[in-house]
């Protein structure tokens, strides 16, 4: 058997003689993917619709940081990234094409290099560009831990963890149109499933917590098709494997021993209370804001793109006038263009038109 | 051949060149390259022959006696990789392009652009890989250059090849509707395995790239060659960006299924933790071929059977029904593979 | 950046492990897991463990989906 047929044809039983629409919410970059990567949205029914939230970390980073990054470049500091957020566009210019910089960028996959690179080169000053949601925090936090207790003098950190509830609530209290909502997996692996309770209990809302294979992500709508149809006693499951009610202790406890929670600059919103992590009193000293003095204002791209609809589910890229003409896969201009996981350069990859 | 000229040169995509410098894009083998191509050496010494665009370009010799002659640059970084090196890339990929022209490789020339400190020892091997090739493929290295530029111009060595070959009367011919579209063998190793050098993850076993001379396949693709359409090597860019030159030089679509790809799992899981797409990774030992539909079992088999390529795999077909090239699921999920148009990874060959 | 791939401990050598991923090793930290062992499967996001799996929770998950179903095929 098919596990994947099967399940659409369960989603399809489930919506016979459906009149009005179902909108289904997913905040997670690695679930948009997989969702047009397997071309889901055309196989079920089509008064389902699956709009993509703010799940791409690099897409929800305004451009403060963009010019701190930049900033720091031109005075002679290195630059580590992860890769995806050194591409995109503030006022024109990337991190990694800064026509001003003196200091150099350097692209990692796993953060722990970092510290390899650091040592190797002893007398110059780097800076991490720490950017992710609860899944990537504990890793930032082993390596900020890691460099304070190695005494190591010259790497930074220039923090942008966000944290999805504080969206997921701004996005609910601003819009009852959506119906469902399935959770970040990985980010529920690390803060249990206990942590998105508020999305039922507060706004009423049935969610599901699901894995990232297509018939892991057909069980998440297939569930939330049938609660919200059928009004059952089920409101709010974790179907992933990997994700426990209260998460990864020994992930939430080193969280909890290097960030605080603060003030977080999301694009297109601005600033919201309580809604990132930021490197707390005792490891002070690596945060490459307070070492280097830097304005974290938010701020606003004036490029007319649509980015800021985009990552909230409110437009498609094919309503941004820019897409695939002056902003394209190689010539990406706002971050859901630049990242694998932002919505437009999905499109671009997957969609036609 | 002159409409297949005409939609080249008109191909989709912007014209005209927005850069006044050379971007690392420009060497893709993408979109980027190809408009390259068109706006400065096309511009400047076109001719017939040139513009077909050919990977070989198919010269008329006397007595009806065709030639198929090919040139090639090298910049591969690491220069030593897991299963092969900077000379055996250089030979098979000479070698490679005039099998798919449907010639017998015969000659090739060498130009090598050394950066002086460059380990001789190195050369050496390096030489004896491009020995190792010709040998096995009845090939010959016939003449050759040698620079040497200052420590640091270049990245320890460059090679050059061209090669001769002698058509045996192989046409390229329009694809149409249902044409069936054959990879011989397994996608992505070279490509993965390059790119796994600049990730410093530790691998061992059977990853390698899949480098290698094609010259086995030659008696078959004689055999069949009234009924292959067009025969490519997917290096850079992969099977994604070589169908989409296809799909656009023939104004047709292609609709491939998900479960006919051959590809290893190793190939698989590296590329879902780096984040890309082994559709569009470089091979160096694979062959797409396209062909009438009532022989391509007979093709595959054959294949299979008498040369070794176990994986040979009918992977989809030429289709009117759309335009772009489309892959589908086991479960019906359809998904485009678009042009390449970023920069995946560099210097990868 | 969830990207998470999924592989087994060959062998511990703290504070990493040697993870197969389908045939490929893989150097993984894996200090951010409670009682790693050789055998466990673990998944894996930038170069580290953040999980591994539970057997008994993945039968309570194959519970709910089982029970899922079963409400289902009663009400139609």
């Amino acid at each position: 058997m098919n596990t994947d047929k099967y399940l659409i044809e369960r989603i399809n039983n489930e919506c016979k003689g459906m009149k009005e629409n179902i909108n289904i919410m997913e905040v997670c970059g690695t679930h948009t993917d997989s969702i047009y990567k397997n071309g889901i949205k055309e196989l079920i029914n089509s008064k389902i619709n699956l709009i993509s939230g703010p799940g791409c970390p690099t897409c929800v980073t305004d451009n403060s940081y963009i010019e701190n990054a930049k900033y720091l470049l031109e005075n002679n500091v290195n630059i580590i990234s992860f890769g995806d957020i050194s591409r995109v566009t503030s006022n024109g210019e990337s991190i990694l094409n800064y026509k001003n910089k003196k200091g150099k960028v350097y692209i990692v996959y796993n953060p722990y290099d970092s510290i390899k690179i650091v040592q190797n080169n002893p007398n110059k000053a780097f800076v991490f560009l720490a950017i992710g949601f609860e899944t990537t925090a504990p890793i930032i936090a082993y390596i900020i831990k890691e460099t304070y207790e190695r005494n190591i003098k010259n790497l930074y950190f220039l923090c942008s963890i966000k944290l999805m509830p504080p969206i997921i609530s701004y996005i609910l209290n601003s819009s009852n149109n959506i119906h469902g909502i399935i959770c970040p997996g990985n980010v529920s692996v690390i803060t249990g499933y206990n942590y998105f309770n508020f999305i039922y209990d507060k706004y009423k809302t049935p969610a599901v917590v699901s894995g990232f294979k297509s018939k892991e992500i057909l069980l998440g709508i297939y569930y939330l098709v049938k609660v919200i149809r059928n009004d059952s006693s089920y409101k709010f499951i974790n179907l992933y494997d990997y994700v426990k009610k209260c998460g990864n202790l020994k992930c939430i406890t080193i969280i909890k021993e290097v960030f605080e929670k603060g003030k977080g600059n999301w694009r297109g919103i601005g600033q919201i209370e309580k809604s990132a992590l930021n490197i707390n009193k005792k490891y002070c000293e690596l945060d490459a804001c307070k070492h280097f003095n830097l304005n974290y204002e938010y701020l606003e791209e004036k490029n007319h793109c649509l980015c800021n609809s985009i990552i909230l589910g409110k437009a498609l890229p094919y309503e941004c006038k820019l897409f695939k003409s002056i902003c394209n896969l190689n010539n990406p201009l706002g971050p859901c263009m630049v990242s694998n996981e932002g919505l437009c350069r999905i499109f671009c990859k997957y969609e036609r038109g | 051949m002159k409409d297949f000229v005409e939609s080249f040169v008109n191909m989709k995509g912007d014209s005209t060149l927005r850069e006044d410098y050379i971007n690392i894009v420009h060497g893709d083998g993408g979109k980027y390259t190809n408009n390259l191509i068109k706006e400065v050496f096309y511009k400047s010494y076109k001719n017939e022959t040139l513009i077909q665009g050919e990977d070989a370009a198919l010269i008329n010799i006397e007595n009806n006696k065709i030639l198929n002659f090919t040139t090639d640059g090298f910049i591969i970084k690491p220069i030593f990789f897991k299963g092969g090196d900077i000379g055996k890339l250089s030979i098979c990929g000479t070698i490679n392009d005039l099998v798919v022209s449907g010639s017998i490789p015969k000659y090739i020339s060498a130009s090598f652009i050394i950066e002086e400190g460059f380990e001789i020892k190195s050369l050496i091997k390096i030489a004896n890989s491009m020995k190792e090739v010709c040998d096995e493929s009845n090939v010959q290295i016939v003449t050759g250059d040698t620079k040497v530029v200052e420590k640091g111009k270049i990245d320890g060595v460059f090679i050059t090849t061209s090669g001769i070959g002698i058509n045996y009367n192989f046409k390229e011919k329009r694809v149409i509707d249902k044409d069936a579209i054959l990879i011989i063998n397994t996608i992505g190793e070279h490509g993965t395995t390059v790119a796994l050098d600049r990730f410093n993850i530790i691998n061992e076993g059977n990853i390698k790239s899949d480098c290698a001379s094609l010259t086995s396949l030659i008696p078959i693709i004689k055999k069949y060659k009234d009924n292959i359409k067009i025969m490519k090597d997917p290096t850079r860019g992969g099977v994604g960006q070589t169908l989409n030159e296809i799909s656009n030089k023939h104004n047709i679509g292609m609709h491939l299924f998900e479960k006919y790809i051959p590809i290893k799992k190793w190939v698989l899981s590296i590329n879902e933790m780096l984040g890309f797409d082994p559709l569009y990774l470089a091979n160096e030992g694979n062959m797409i071929i396209i062909c009438e539909s009532s022989i391509a079992k007979h093709l595959r088999n054959d294949i299979k059977n008498q040369c070794g390529f176990n994986y040979c795999s009918i992977v989809g077909y030429a289709t009117n029904k759309e335009k772009f090239v489309f892959i589908e699921n086991d479960f019906g999920g359809k998904r485009i593979l678009s042009e390449l148009e970023e920069h995946l990874i560099p210097r990868i060959c | 950046m969830c990207i998470g791939v999924y592989g087994k401990i060959n062998k511990i050598e703290y504070p990493n492990a040697i993870v197969d991923i389908n045939g490929v090793s893989v150097l993984t930290n894996i200090e951010l897991i409670e009682k790693p062992h050789k055998g466990d499967y673990v998944l894996i996001h930038a170069g580290f463990a953040i999980e591994k799996l539970d057997k008994k929770n993945s039968e309570e998950i194959n519970k709910i989906i089982f029970k899922m179903f079963e409400e289902s095929t009663k009400i139609n």
